[in-house]
């Protein structure tokens, strides 16, 4: 604007809006230098606001999945730990099955071996209703309560508990005990009656139930691998948690974080220009020609 | 030569320069007075006379007017730009305050807790029967709750404090029309130069003083009368002015109004001046906290909804987990105390027998978050969130952009106006030395006649 008489109350205005607007922007830039943060309110940066409260609650979804996904591979690698012991046990359990089936062998061997499967059938009960924390993992989602009783009855349920790892990406943490140890034949009655069989020296009858150890081994082998799937499934989750939450940060920080050197610099700049501005208006407001006469 | 007429002469322009030394000194002590338009002493010369051989000799000079420095288009113009300057101020102002109430930059808002309640419940997904998780969701049900709440009363609070504000600024504006009215009256009664001068000067200080609250415009009549127009309705008009007022609407919104004979006419919408901005304030506030209510209600009745299809710990399907009132559901929004108090009340399991572990109920209620649930089927409730914390950010900036440009528009005005009436200090003390210098040699005009009429008698 064209200002065309310069009176008193005029450069007093002008130095009053000055200096208040001025004065303005160094606070602003003295708060973005402490706070370290070039948004401090969301008016600051209005089409930003929406992805900034996205990013948050993304940063926050893997906080929530990498804690869930640690957790459930806690509970997976114990499972396939156990379902590894588990189908060790069957190995074995199928090798003394093949021998005894051989007719060389006396009824003091058979008597010793059904010792040993009987000690297999307890280990491989009290695997089968183990548990991690208060939770039993082969007990389905009652997992409050063991998985089997003594006589090897299944007490749990068919629902199998899942864990949320990712946007709408769940892992199964638990497992139906009657699926993995009694879906196609019963583990448990299969080492039963080879113990009975055994101790009657009955060398046809062991050679009879060995396709049901077989089975008993198989249905082992594939739990085991299907845990194993599971594992893997919770190390991509993981792997992509870290990920995105890594991504997610530097991209909010570009968005909401100063640059520490460039916010002292626009400070510097503005304090020399306030400064400045108020030594002139003192400056300037001290002359008159009242002074001189 | 006449000697009386060169005392005479000498007499008129010592009173000139004695009235420029009073209207010089008047604008000196009234330098800094807001509204003050500076004065000049308008010269003029008075009839010649004719002496012998026809030639005409002047006769000193004579006070013409008390000029009152003034352009009345660039008031007019002045006065219009300072009321949508005040307005934009005071929508940004108080847009400002309300942004306060959603500042999710450095503290914890409303799309943080919604967030960290969903972040809670796909935690408990880890082991649904485990009590540390449920009571972990319930203390973020609890401060979802309280933080929807207290975001809904300050706005509340912040509403009431824009209403009365308006209230109170009313009341003065009525002042201030009185007063322009008598102002007004007594422009028309003045003759007095001075006098009326500094009524003029009142005049279009109370109509800047409206025009800041109302955003009043300014006509003025030939004789320097104030018509001021509120929203093209006459508040004064000559020495009649329109009292305003608040009242409510239906909804029990404020409204704006000004008098008439048959009532009012209701002005609320189109108002201007820091009453105007304090109204859009206030119903930008109000249209957040209806978002706000709508989120409340519709997101505890999904919550609720689905909770009722599980079933808790001891197999008792699920009750309410918020509550709230209809028609205040943002500020009523609670968390259910049953819930909080034994947290086993929680309804993750799919059926009454379900076992510990069965979370078939809690995906569903994860799936909340997920659900389009607002904005007709398009938004989730973060998302709709997300956008009301996106209005308010864009509606604060562009009041606060608005005022920035505004205020600077009416600096200038204020700036040409002032550069064109107010006092300038150093062409103050040049006419100060002008007119004592006029005033000594007038002075010593008088000294030579009356030397020469001292002679003269000394012959006679």
């Amino acid at each position: 604007m064209s200002v065309v008489r310069s009176s008193q109350s005029y450069l007093f205005d002008l130095v009053r809006s000055e200096s208040s607007s001025l004065g303005m922007e160094v606070n602003k830039l003295k708060q973005q230098a402490i706070t370290g943060r070039k948004i401090n309110k969301p008016s600051d940066a209005p089409a930003s606001m929406g992805k900034i409260v996205r990013l948050r609650e993304e940063g926050a979804n893997q906080e929530v999945y990498k804690d869930n996904a640690t957790w459930a591979q806690s509970i997976i690698g114990t499972a396939d730990t156990l379902l590894g012991d588990a189908s060790g046990l069957l190995k074995r359990v199928q090798e003394i099955a093949v021998a005894m089936s051989n007719d060389t062998y006396s009824a003091e061997d058979r008597a010793a071996a059904a010792l040993e499967i009987d000690a297999i059938r307890n280990d491989l009960l009290r695997l089968s209703n183990s548990e991690l924390g208060d939770r039993y993992l082969f007990a389905g989602s009652s997992f409050d309560v063991p998985a089997f009783d003594s006589t090897g009855t299944y007490v749990g349920d068919s629902d199998e508990p899942e864990i949320l790892i990712g946007d709408d990406n769940w892992v199964q943490a638990g497992w139906d005990g009657s699926a993995v140890f009694q879906g196609n034949v019963d583990s448990f009655q299969v080492l039963s009656d080879l113990s009975v069989v055994l101790n009657a020296n009955q060398p046809a009858n062991v050679r009879l139930l060995l396709g049901d150890v077989n089975t008993a081994l198989e249905q082992a082998i594939a739990a085991h691998q299907d845990v194993g799937w599971a594992y893997a499934k919770t190390d991509d989750a993981l792997v992509l948690a870290e990920h995105l939450e890594v991504d997610l940060t530097q991209h909010l920080s570009s968005l909401v974080d100063a640059d520490p050197a460039e916010a002292y610099l626009r400070l510097e700049e503005a304090q020399m220009a306030y400064s400045a501005a108020l030594q002139v208006a003192a400056g300037g407001m001290s002359m008159g020609l009242f002074e001189h006469i | 030569m006449s000697l009386l007429s060169t005392l005479n002469i000498g007499r008129s322009g010592l009173q000139s320069s004695s009235v420029g030394i009073e209207v010089t000194s008047h604008n000196v002590a009234n330098a800094s007075t807001d509204g003050f338009h500076r004065r000049s002493i308008e010269r003029s010369l008075p009839a010649s006379r004719r002496i012998a051989g026809g030639a005409t000799v002047g006769q000193g000079v004579s006070i013409g007017r008390i000029r009152r420095a003034s352009d009345q288009l660039l008031g007019m113009r002045w006065i219009e730009a300072n009321g949508e300057s005040a307005r934009s101020g005071a929508a940004s102002s108080g847009l400002s305050t309300v942004e306060t109430y959603f500042n999710e930059t450095n503290q914890e808002g409303v799309n943080q807790v919604l967030e960290a309640f969903f972040d809670a419940l796909s935690r408990a997904s880890a082991d649904p029967s485990d009590l540390g998780h449920r009571q972990t969701l319930n203390r973020a049900g609890l401060n979802l709750g309280s933080t929807v709440s207290r975001t809904a009363e300050n706005l509340v609070d912040a509403i009431s404090d824009f209403e009365s504000s308006n209230e109170s600024a009313t009341v003065s504006v009525n002042r201030l029309l009185a007063d322009l009215a008598n102002v007004n009256e007594s422009i028309n009664q003045s003759g007095d130069a001075i006098g009326a001068g500094d009524m003029l000067d009142k005049r279009d200080n109370l109509a800047q003083q409206i025009s800041s609250l109302t955003g009043a415009t300014i006509s003025y009549t030939d004789n320097g009368l104030a018509t001021l127009y509120v929203s093209g309705h006459a508040v004064v008009s000559g020495v009649e002015y329109r009292e305003m007022s608040t009242g409510q609407d239906a909804n029990g919104d404020q409204t704006i109004r000004i008098e008439t004979s048959g009532g009012f006419v209701d002005v609320t919408s189109v108002v201007g001046g820091e009453i105007g901005g304090t109204q859009e304030a206030a119903e930008k506030a109000t249209e957040y906290l209806a978002d706000l209510d709508t989120f409340a209600g519709d997101f505890a009745i999904a919550v609720n909804a689905q909770h009722a299809l599980g079933f808790d710990l001891t197999g008792t399907a699920g009750g309410d987990v918020f509550s709230f009132t209809v028609g205040s559901e943002a500020r009523s929004l609670e968390f259910s105390s049953s819930i909080y108090d034994d947290p086993k009340q929680w309804a993750f399991g799919g059926t009454a027998t379900s076992g510990v572990g069965d979370n078939t109920n809690l995906q569903a209620l994860i799936d909340v978050e997920s659900s389009q649930l607002f904005s007709s089927g398009t938004q989730t409730s973060g998302q709709f969130l997300g956008s009301l914390l996106s209005t308010v950010a864009s509606d604060t900036a562009r009041a606060s952009t608005d005022a920035s440009q505004l205020a600077a528009h009416n600096s200038d005005l204020e700036g040409l106006m002032k550069s064109l009436t107010s006092v300038d200090l150093d062409q103050e003390a040049t006419s100060l030395i002008e007119f004592q210098a006029a005033y000594q040699a007038s002075a010593k005009v008088i000294r030579a006649a009356d030397e020469l009429l001292q002679s003269l008698m000394a012959v006679i």
